[in-house]
C-alpha cells in the first residue's frame, strides 16, 4: 500500500510538472511579480513552491513568452512578469490543446471503464 | 555558528544564503537573481506574522531548500557531463581504449620482464598491478574529459539524439560478406596500440627470441636510434591504421565510403611506412650476424622484399574492402 502511494505521488509529480506552465501563463495576462504568483496559485489549491516557480519564470522568459520589467519604486525592488505577445498566442493555443487532451484522456477513462476499478 | 538572538541574524542568514545560491551561477544572471531572491524572502518572511522574524526566516529557507539545489533549477544547462548524445560512443570508446590498454601493457610489461632475465615474479606481479591500474585510470579520466569538451562544445545544437532521418536511408540488413563485427576491429585497435607502445616506450623490445641455456636472449629487430629518429612518422603511420579500425567499428559493414576511407587510411599509413624502412640503416646490423638463428636467412630476405611486403599487404587490404562493398 506504500509502495502505491508512493508511485502515485511520483506520478502526480509529473502530471503538475506538466501543466505547471499552463498554470503560470493562465494567470500572466496582468503583470504580476513572482511571489504574488506564488500566493495567486495557491489561493487556487495549485500549490507551486517559489523555488521551482522563480526559475520557471526566467526560462518563459527566455523563450520569448515573458516580458519582465523590475518596479523599483516601492517599498522593495520587484521583478514582474507579463505575457508577451507570443505567449499569449502559445498560451491560446496550449489552451486548446488542453482541453482536448482532457476531454481524449476522459474519453479514454470512460471507455476503459478505468474509473471504478477496486 | 550565528545565533538567532544575534540582531544581524535575519540579515546575516539572507545574504549568506543567496550567497551560496549565486555563487554557483553564471556571472550575467548573478546580481538580477540576487535581487530576485532577496525580495522573495522578504515577501515569504512577512507571511508569516506574529512569528520572530528569526523562526519566520528559518522557515522561509528551509522552504526554499537547499541552496545548491536552488541554483540547479535556476542553472537550466545540463546537469551531467555525458548526455544521451554522445553516452554510447563514449562507452564504446571507453571499453576499447580500457580493453587496448590492459591487454596492451599487460603484454608490454610480460615481454619486458621475460627479457630482463630478472627472477623476482612478485615484484614483477605487483609492478604490473600497480602500473596498469595507473594507466586505467589515466585512459578513463582522459577519455571522459575529451567527451565532456565534446559535449560542451556540442552545446550550441538542440539535444543531438533527435536528428530528423529519412525512411529512405534505412539501410539493408547487410549480407553475410558485407557485416564486419565488432572483433575484427576491435583486435586490431588493441594490437595497435600495443605496437604503438613498443615502438614509443621500448622499440628494443620488437626483438628476435631465442632460448640459450635457459636463458633467453633477444636481438631488437630495428636499430632504435634510427627508430627514435622516425617515431613521428611510424606513429603517424600507426595512427592511420587506428583510423582505419575505428571507421570499421563504426560502419560495422562494408560500404563505398568506408572502402574509400580504407583507402585513403592506407595510402597514408602503409606509404608512410614506406619511407620510414626505406631508410639503410633502420634494421639491426646484429641481426644478420647471428649464426644461431634459423631464421636469418628468412629475416634477411623479409628484408630486402619489406617494401613488397607492404605492397602486396595495401593492395590485399584495399582490394577487401572495396570487394566487400560491391559484393552485394
Amino acid at each position: 500500500m506504500d509502495d502505491t502511494q508512493k508511485i502515485v505521488e511520483n506520478l502526480m509529480l509529473e502530471l503538475r510538472r506538466g501543466t505547471i506552465v499552463l498554470s503560470v501563463l493562465s494567470q500572466l495576462k496582468e503583470p504580476k511579480y513572482g511571489y504574488a504568483l506564488v500566493q495567486n496559485l495557491e489561493e487556487k489549491q495549485v500549490a507551486v513552491d517559489a523555488g521551482t516557480l522563480y526559475p520557471l519564470l526566467r526560462r518563459l522568459e527566455k523563450q520569448g513568452l515573458l516580458h519582465s520589467e523590475w518596479e523599483t519604486t516601492g517599498a522593495k525592488p520587484r521583478k514582474y512578469y507579463v505575457l508577451s505577445v507570443t505567449g499569449s498566442e502559445v498560451f491560446q493555443q496550449l489552451c486548446k490543446e488542453w482541453s482536448d487532451m482532457v476531454e481524449r484522456t476522459n474519453q479514454l477513462i470512460a471507455d476503459g471503464g478505468g474509473e471504478d476499478v477496486e | 555558528m550565528l545565533n538567532s538572538k544575534d540582531k544581524n541574524y535575519v540579515k546575516e542568514m539572507t545574504d549568506r544564503y543567496v550567497f551560496e545560491v549565486t555563487k554557483r551561477l553564471p556571472a550575467t544572471q548573478k546580481s538580477d537573481i540576487d535581487m530576485e531572491l532577496r525580495s522573495l524572502i522578504e515577501d515569504m518572511t512577512s507571511q508569516f506574522e506574529g512569528m520572530e522574524p528569526e523562526a519566520a526566516l528559518d522557515a522561509v529557507l528551509h522552504e526554499l531548500g537547499k541552496p545548491a539545489d536552488l541554483a540547479d533549477k535556476y542553472r537550466e544547462n545540463r546537469r551531467y557531463l555525458i548526455g544521451p548524445a554522445f553516452y554510447e560512443l563514449y562507452l564504446l570508446v571507453l571499453k576499447i581504449v580500457v580493453a587496448s590498454v590492459a591487454i596492451g601493457l599487460t603484454a608490454a610489461l610480460s615481454i619486458a620482464y621475460i627479457v630482463s632475465a630478472e627472477a623476482d615474479p612478485v615484484g614483477f606481479g605487483i609492478n604490473l598491478i600497480a602500473t596498469v591500474l595507473q594507466a586505467l585510470l589515466q585512459a578513463v579520466a582522459w577519455v571522459t574529459v575529451i567527451f565532456a569538451i565534446v559535449e560542451r562544445c556540442d552545446g550550441k545544437k538542440e539535444k543531438g539524439t533527435e536528428e530528423s532521418w529519412k525512411l529512405s536511408e534505412l539501410p539493408p540488413i547487410p549480407g553475410n560478406k558485407t557485416i564486419i563485427k565488432a572483433w575484427e576491429p576491435l583486435v586490431g585497435i588493441v594490437f595497435l596500440v600495443l605496437v604503438i607502445l613498443l615502438f614509443n616506450t621500448a622499440p628494443q623490445l620488437i626483438a628476435v627470441f631465442y632460448s640459450d641455456g635457459g636463458q633467453y636472449i633477444s636481438i631488437p629487430v630495428f636499430d632504435t636510434t634510427v627508430v627514435k629518429e622516425r617515431l613521428l612518422l611510424i606513429n603517424l603511420s600507426l595512427s592511420a591504421a587506428l583510423l582505419k579500425e575505428a571507421f570499421h567499428l563504426l560502419e560495422r559493414r562494408y560500404t563505398i565510403r568506408l572502402a574509400i576511407a580504407t583507402t585513403i587510411c592506407n595510402v597514408v599509413g602503409i606509404g608512410l611506412l614506406l619511407y620510414v624502412f626505406s631508410h639503410p640503416a633502420i634494421w639491426n646490423p646484429e641481426l644478420g650476424q647471428n649464426e644461431i638463428l634459423a631464421i636469418v636467412p628468412f629475416l634477411d630476405m623479409l628484408k630486402q622484399f619489406f617494401a613488397g611486403v607492404l605492397v602486396v599487404v595495401f593492395l590485399a587490404d584495399t582490394g577487401t574492402a572495396w570487394y566487400r562493398a560491391l559484393a552485394k
